[in-house]
């Protein structure tokens, strides 16, 4: 007589602050045997309590066959606690189910029958239920009971019933062919609340299969025309956005409505949701000639002031939905973002400290960047670089790369700079993801672009030269130049310095001669112990091969002389000795051929 | 919708529930990654965050959260106005609301949900209407 109920549940967990799971527990365990009882009203209680603390996480799946009892009891409290267990706690795989096909029928039909509200409210909890918990059988079964219901006089009902059935849809494919009919009736329905419904529905469906739904373009036309319900009116703008793909000649037709709509509406959300739809036409506003309508520049204006005034607004939201416009836009219209003044907008984004908003400007940078403000839209990058940290950052010299290397380089008119760029990018702490990536730009723009070829050999030397110095903080900017001996050099990224070293092996023949002995110097840098061991093995190897080659060049080049040969000699027998004993195999292998090849000699 | 939860600023679920039917572990995961991501937002920021196949889109309430899961395509702004709606129905019920009333009333604020929203899509708008439905049922309890 003295169970507990919800309430008292609810102030038990909040007064034990240290021992709430035992509390919990001991709850648990009289529920267990509370629900065992005949009395309808005590189950009843035992069910509540259970569904509250299932939202909490402990487990309701022993309480079902209970859960079908409490449904079937014929006073309303009861059954409503019953149902709305049975959404919170079926699962797509509970057994029971089953056993509430009968029980869900009667109570469906019931609505129908009688108009006493006990059984419009009845089955409005039958409803709600079965929108979570249908399988696929129970959409077969009761698939009849709702239809019916899309036509029963009670606006409440008929609501229900259309936005159940899309869930029974869901699993129940066949039963959509059934009942279309129907559900195109509901779009003419007198209630504005069923038609929204109706067209929520149909939104949804067309979302997975638009081909199907073209044939209702027409009313859905007129809706879009008529209507001032806002809620719809979005839902019909984004359905008809999502019509074009299939039917071009809506898009064109779409245009002006969809235009009137943006220049009149104080809603935000129908002004976005209207501008974005106006964007997927775009691209199908072609005529059959090839030309576009004259009034496709006056609305891509139009769209592009709305996203460029929604990214102004303070509000980080509009921001948000301002961005997505503009890449939704790019997509049909390339070149919108290349005029100068989005330039400063989107670059300010970059720095927001919002992330959302963050990746947003970034997929849009690459449709931004042009022949004549690349070199200054990446010098505002590099700033940008400077300052983030993480994975922003990673992405950020990604996006880099990707606009100065994208479509074989379309955009890039100088490779010197951008081969300063690269290093300077090689010489910065915490891309080590992106080694790889700039190394094969670097290699892949000293193989294409012969006339900067020697630049970068020229510059390889210099970086090589510096040497490797990871355990020391670079804090100064000046360059140390060809300061072999000197230990303190810039940090630079090992994978780099493979392609360095192949750059300066390969083109050996371009090393500059103005320096005094570059090629010892750089047998030297490559091969001493002290530098290199500490660097992973692929670069040890590309090292070895690169000394080889750089050697036969030196052989080859009359303009060496004869001591400098042999001081080459020198260091380089001196230093194998380390690598012979390498682990790597590749490693060893390159120096014991090289050994080879210099006994030889 | 996806789901509706509504978490306190200490992470505990005061209310939540799934339009499909997720696995339990996934209803899990879905919870951490609420905590994880939304409690420590900061004011100001942008009240969407990008999940991979879906979005949460959330407001805060006083100290209540309220978080949507949506699919990938739908207007956000519309179901931050939806979020309201729902916000403003539970105020009409229960005369000013707090968190405690939904802490006291769970069965109560999720009848209210199911008046408003059938399967994810929402069913009626006019506030009158839902809290006429309501107190209606209500006098049939006996």
């Amino acid at each position: 007589m003295f169970e507990k109920t919800l309430q008292d549940i609810v102030k038990g967990i909040r007064a034990s602050k240290r021992d709430t799971s035992l509390y919990i527990s001991q709850c648990i365990a009289e529920i267990k045997a509370e629900i065992n009882s005949s009395d309808m009203y005590i189950k009843a209680n035992a069910l509540q309590k259970l569904t509250f603390l299932h939202m909490m996480g402990y487990s309701m799946t022993w309480a079902s066959f209970a859960t079908i009892e409490v449904m079937s009891s014929p006073r309303f409290a009861q059954k409503r606690i019953g149902y709305l267990a049975a959404s919170q706690g079926f699962t797509q795989g509970t057994d029971v189910i089953l056993l509430t096909t009968n029980l869900l029928k009667k109570e469906l039909r019931g609505a129908a029958v009688g108009s006493s509200m006990t059984g419009i409210y009845e089955a409005g909890l039958a409803i709600n239920c079965t929108s979570n918990i249908v399988t696929e059988e129970l959409a077969q079964d009761l698939l009849p009971e709702l239809t019916n219901l899309m036509t029963h006089p009670q606006p409440y009902l008929r609501k229900k019933s259309i936005l159940c059935l899309y869930k029974l849809f869901i699993k129940y494919p066949q039963g959509l062919r059934l009942t279309f009919a129907k559900l195109q009736q509901c779009l003419s329905d007198p209630n504005p609340a069923v038609v929204s419904c109706a067209v929520n529905v149909i939104t949804e469906l067309s979302d997975t299969n638009p081909r199907n739904y073209l044939h209702l373009a027409p009313a859905f036309f007129d809706l879009l025309t008529n209507s001032s319900n806002n809620w719809m009116l979005i839902k019909v703008v984004k359905l008809l956005g999502s019509l074009v793909t299939e039917e071009p000649r809506l898009a064109r037709k779409l245009l002006e409505p969809l235009a009137g709509i943006v220049r009149s509406t104080p809603a935000k959300s129908l002004l976005f949701e209207s501008a974005h739809a106006i964007t997927r036409c775009l691209p199908y506003c072609r005529k059959s000639d090839g030309s576009m309508p004259p009034n496709v520049s006056d609305i891509t204006a139009l769209c592009a002031k709305t996203f460029q005034d929604f990214v102004e607004e303070k509000d980080q939201n509009l921001k948000y939905l301002g961005l997505v416009g503009f890449g939704s836009l790019v997509k049909s219209f390339p070149r919108v973002l290349s005029t100068s003044n989005y330039r400063p907008l989107i670059l300010t984004c970059l720095s927001d400290e919002d992330v959302t908003i963050r990746s947003r400007a970034l997929d849009l940078l690459p449709s931004m960047a042009s022949r004549k403000n690349l070199v200054g839209l990446v010098v505002q990058l590099l700033q940008h670089i400077n300052f983030a940290s993480g994975t922003y950052k990673l992405e950020l010299v990604a996006k880099v790369v990707e606009m100065c290397s994208g479509e074989k380089y379309a955009l890039l008119q100088d490779f010197k700079w951008y081969l300063d760029i690269l290093f300077q990018l090689g010489h910065m702490r915490g891309l080590d993801d992106h080694a790889e990536l700039l190394r094969s730009q670097v290699c892949d723009v000293a193989l294409r672009v012969l006339p900067v070829r020697s630049y970068a050999v020229k510059r390889s030397m210099e970086t090589l030269l510096e040497g490797n110095n990871e355990n020391y903080s670079s804090k100064d900017e000046t360059e140390n130049i060809l300061d072999a001996d000197n230990g303190r050099g810039k940090h630079i990224m090992p994978e780099i310095l493979r392609a360095l070293a192949w750059i300066v092996g390969e083109y050996s023949d371009l090393l500059p001669e103005a320096i005094e002995g570059p090629c010892h110097s750089v047998l030297q840098a490559i091969t001493a112990p002290t530098n290199s061991t500490k660097l992973p093995t692929s670069t040890q190897s590309v090292y070895l091969q690169a000394s080889l080659k750089i050697f036969a060049a030196t052989c080859a080049n009359s303009q060496v002389t004869d001591p400098e040969l042999e001081a080459c000699v020198h260091t380089i027998s001196c230093n194998l000795g380390v690598y012979m004993e390498s682990t790597d195999v590749e490693v060893r292998e390159r120096a014991v051929t090289l050994n080879g090849v210099l006994v030889a000699l | 919708f996806n789901f509706f939860v509504l978490m306190s600023r200490q992470g505990k679920i005061r209310l939540s529930e799934f339009f499909q039917s997720y696995t339990e572990s996934e209803k899990r995961r879905i919870t951490k990654d609420i905590a994880a991501d939304i409690l420590p937002r900061a004011p100001k920021m942008c009240n969407i965050i990008e999940k991979g196949p879906y979005k949460f889109v959330y407001r805060r309430y006083a100290s209540l959260y309220f978080v949507v899961g949506v699919p990938l395509g739908m207007n956000e702004l519309i179901v931050l106005e939806q979020i309201h709606l729902f916000v403003e129905a539970l105020d009409g019920y229960f005369n000013s609301v707090c968190e405690l009333d939904l802490v006291f009333s769970l069965h109560k604020s999720l009848l209210i949900l199911f008046e408003m929203f059938i399967g994810g899509m929402l069913c009626e708008s006019n506030k009158r209407e839902v809290l006429k439905a309501i107190v209606e049922a209500e006098e049939m309890v006996e």
